[in-house]
């Protein structure tokens, strides 16, 4: 939550820039994020006339196994929403302190995610030796089949929205892993309402 | 299997994890650069009686040894790995050490309180000599990355060394002060050089290398740091107070520090993603691997129904050339991957299994496929009836074999996965459906040629009840086989054909006695079901929103 409040501060200084239609906020017309060497632009759609016509205008899949999350699915795991997420991208993401997960299967990453997040497939933390050769990419050191966890990043871990399970599964796999709560933060909107408020999409 | 894919794995990560490592060698090296100025600046600080830098001096000539130390044995703590797989690296370290080892019994005079002129003077005299060996020292591990990308790794080094320059202006102005009568000379390349780097890093500089940073925050930070040198300089033009030119470059320092750590991280994480890609990727190749060995052993079970439907079809006399032929291409595929299962197959893509218990079921399989297969041979051969009696009395083991050998796979294969379970389930079911294709015609043909009629009349009946209820749940959903209802437009118009094509044959399976006609709409009708119900597979098993 404190990342929000710094956002607002620092984020506002984009004078000179073109006055863009549908801002993100007040303050936020955009958030840059770096991505191999090029920096995309996240805006909003510029047109409001423009209307979701990808598989997220479905309101019911069906259910099980699409049930509704709750807001705070495990206990400990702070839940944020697309402000806190955009904060996150500028404070962590793009200093390499953190990392943006898109925790879906790749077959729905490959249709798009948000910019300059990395996929990894929710199942893949299952496997133990897949598991921790990613874990030591996310900071953590293994040592005599220990983990340390000390300087393991923070992350932002999402899926396709409130119906989908992904995320979830891949938070609760990294709890039992040992990854600190207070490290891993749920985007509960995920693509669904990142599509829904015309924020910018990447393809991979 | 599971050990080759993941020693192949291994090996990539093995390669992909070294620039990370060695990126923390070049940040420390580069360091190395600034100590040797810092801490020139300090001796002179102290001999213009600043006694406070003492504390200062001490810290960096502690640092400056444990880094060198570090990367000539390592240094876990600080993260730094050995150079020693890197032979130039290694001799230039070596270097470095002689000199140091000199140029410090003078620093440790300075910090004793007992030092001479000629100690100031060799510190003097010999601190651009270290700081030089310290840079070469860099050069040869910035070489050293094969991946950066060098607009990004020069940026780095530039950077960094602009935190060594601010140093070496601050030490430039103490030697002057000191020695008023040396020559301006260093102090004004310092000047042109931290200028130079400072404009290039800003607006980008083709001969140096580098680009303007896109990235804004960097631009934004890169302003500050011009701000801090502005100043600086000014202070410079007039030195009346040393101090805070001293706390002037102090913040430059930190500044730049700032600046090479953001242009690092954009390195870093570079690579940090590719990794984590790489590994993905591995992962995602496992697991396409795997559903192509079940797709694979699937497929056998289809063609000791098809194997035996092609004996039956040559027996009654129904183009016999075609169905030798076939049988024949049949038996030896079934032959090739069965083989391929055990000892690896590079051409039908198949590595050689590991797991001990699917090697079991593999053998029992190959232990009812050995007197089958002979028996094909037979009837390929001579089309004797007592071959075609053994392939109708057996097929039904060989299926049920291979069936418990694609059981065994799918267990030797966990997912965790739920929502790629549910879908392995749909094409499970899609997949056995190609298998009934295959043995309602060969139940159809047992009755036309009378054998065990009453039986196979009831296997047929119970054949086209499994595909028709398996079809419609496909097309449907059950909830209670746990197959959900398709939302796909793709894989309904496929399922939809599927059903279309179904019902046009469902009559000539029923059907006592057939036509000429209804005989070829049958045999090339249920070619058609299987290759429809193939596509309908393979649309299940590919489509992202089922």
């Amino acid at each position: 939550m404190q990342w929000l409040l710094i956002l607002f501060l620092v984020v506002g200084v984009l004078s000179g820039e073109e006055e863009l239609k549908v801002k993100i906020t007040e303050d936020i017309p955009y958030v840059d994020v770096e991505i191999d060497g090029k920096i995309v632009r996240i805006q909003r759609i510029q047109d409001t006339e423009h209307k979701l016509r990808n598989g997220y205008v479905k309101t019911s899949r069906p259910a099980p196994p699409f049930y509704v999350q709750e807001f705070e699915p495990i206990k400990g795991i702070e839940t944020i929403g697309e402000l806190e997420l955009l904060d996150f991208i500028q404070k962590k993401y793009n200093l390499n302190k953190g990392l943006l997960i898109d925790a879906r299967i790749s077959k729905w990453y490959r249709l798009g995610t948000i910019p300059g997040a990395v996929n990894i497939p929710f199942s893949l933390f299952y496997e133990k030796e897949y598991a921790d050769r990613l874990l030591q990419q996310l900071g953590v050191t293994i040592k005599d089949g220990k983990r340390d966890f000390k300087d393991a990043l923070d992350l932002v871990i999402f899926d396709n929205g409130p119906w989908c399970q992904q995320a979830v599964r891949e938070m609760k796999q990294l709890v039992r892993l040992g990854y600190p709560k207070d490290k891993i933060h749920y985007y509960r909107g995920g693509m669904q309402y990142w599509q829904i408020l015309g924020l910018t999409t990447q393809k991979p | 299997m599971k050990k080759i894919i993941l020693s192949l794995l291994f090996a990539v990560l093995g390669f992909a994890l070294t620039p990370q490592e060695l990126a923390v060698d070049v940040n420390y090296a580069g360091k190395e650069r600034m100590l040797t100025q810092k801490i020139t600046k300090d001796v002179f600080l102290i001999a213009l009686g600043e006694e406070k830098a003492k504390e200062d001096l001490q810290k960096s000539r502690n640092e400056f040894e444990r880094i060198l130390y570090g990367l000539i044995e390592g240094d876990s703590e600080l993260g730094l790995t050995k150079i020693t797989a890197n032979k130039k690296a290694l001799q230039q370290a070596e270097i470095i050490k002689k000199k140091w080892l000199e140029f410090r019994k003078h620093i440790d005079k300075v910090l004793d309180g007992d030092y001479t002129q000629e100690d100031l003077n060799y510190i003097k005299n010999h601190n651009l000599e270290l700081l030089q060996e310290a840079n070469k020292l860099v050069e040869l591990l910035v070489a050293l990355n094969p991946t950066d990308k060098t607009e990004n790794a020069q940026a780095i080094n530039l950077a960094g060394k602009c935190r060594m320059l601010s140093q070496r202006i601050a030490k430039d102005v103490l030697i002057l002060k000191k020695y008023p009568q040396e020559s301006l000379t260093d102090l004004k390349r310092t000047i042109e050089e931290l200028d130079l780097i400072l404009d290039a890093l800003e607006n980008g500089n083709r001969k140096l290398g580098v680009k303007k940073t896109s990235a804004p925050w960097i631009q934004q930070e890169l302003k500050k740091a011009r701000e801090i040198w502005a100043e600086l300089k000014k202070e410079i033009q007039n030195p009346q107070d040393v101090k805070k030119i001293v706390q002037l470059s102090d913040q430059l320092l930190a500044q730049m520090d700032k600046i090479t750590k953001m242009y690092e991280a954009i390195v870093n994480k570079g690579r940090k993603i590719r990794a984590i890609k790489s590994i993905v990727e591995m992962f995602e190749k496992e697991k396409e691997l795997q559903k192509h060995i079940i797709n694979l052993a699937g497929k056998q079970r289809m063609l000791t129904q098809k194997m035996t439907k092609e004996a039956l079809l040559t027996a009654i006399g129904y183009d016999p050339t075609s169905n030798i032929k076939l049988l024949k291409e049949d038996m030896e595929l079934f032959d090739r991957t069965l083989h391929g299962f055990l000892y690896g197959d590079k051409g039908l893509n198949l590595p050689a299994v590991e797991d001990k218990k699917v090697k079991e079921e593999i053998v029992k399989v190959v232990e009812v496929w050995k007197p089958f297969k002979k028996e094909v041979e037979n009837f390929i051969k001579t089309q004797d009836k007592n071959s075609l009696n053994y392939l109708v009395a057996n097929n039904m083991k060989l299926l049920e074999r291979s069936n418990n050998l694609v059981q065994a796979f799918k267990k030797a294969f966990p997912s965790y996965d739920f929502l790629e379970e549910a879908r392995k389930e749909i094409v499970d079911i899609a997949g056995r459906q190609r298998m009934l294709t295959q043995k309602m015609t060969k139940e159809k043909l047992l009755v036309m040629l009378d054998i065990e009629k009453e039986k196979n009349r009831q296997n047929l009946k119970e054949t086209i009840e499994l595909f028709e209820t398996s079809l419609n749940d496909l097309l449907n959903g059950n909830k209670k086989r746990k197959i959900v209802r398709p939302t796909n437009k793709k894989v309904i118009a496929q399922l939809k054909k599927v059903n279309s094509l179904w019902k046009d044959l469902k009559p000539i399976y029923l059907k006592e006695k057939l036509s000429q006609k209804e005989m070829d709409k049958l045999v090339e009708g249920n070619v058609k079901l299987l290759k429809e119900m193939d596509k309908a597979v393979l649309l299940t098993e590919r489509v992202v929103d089922y």
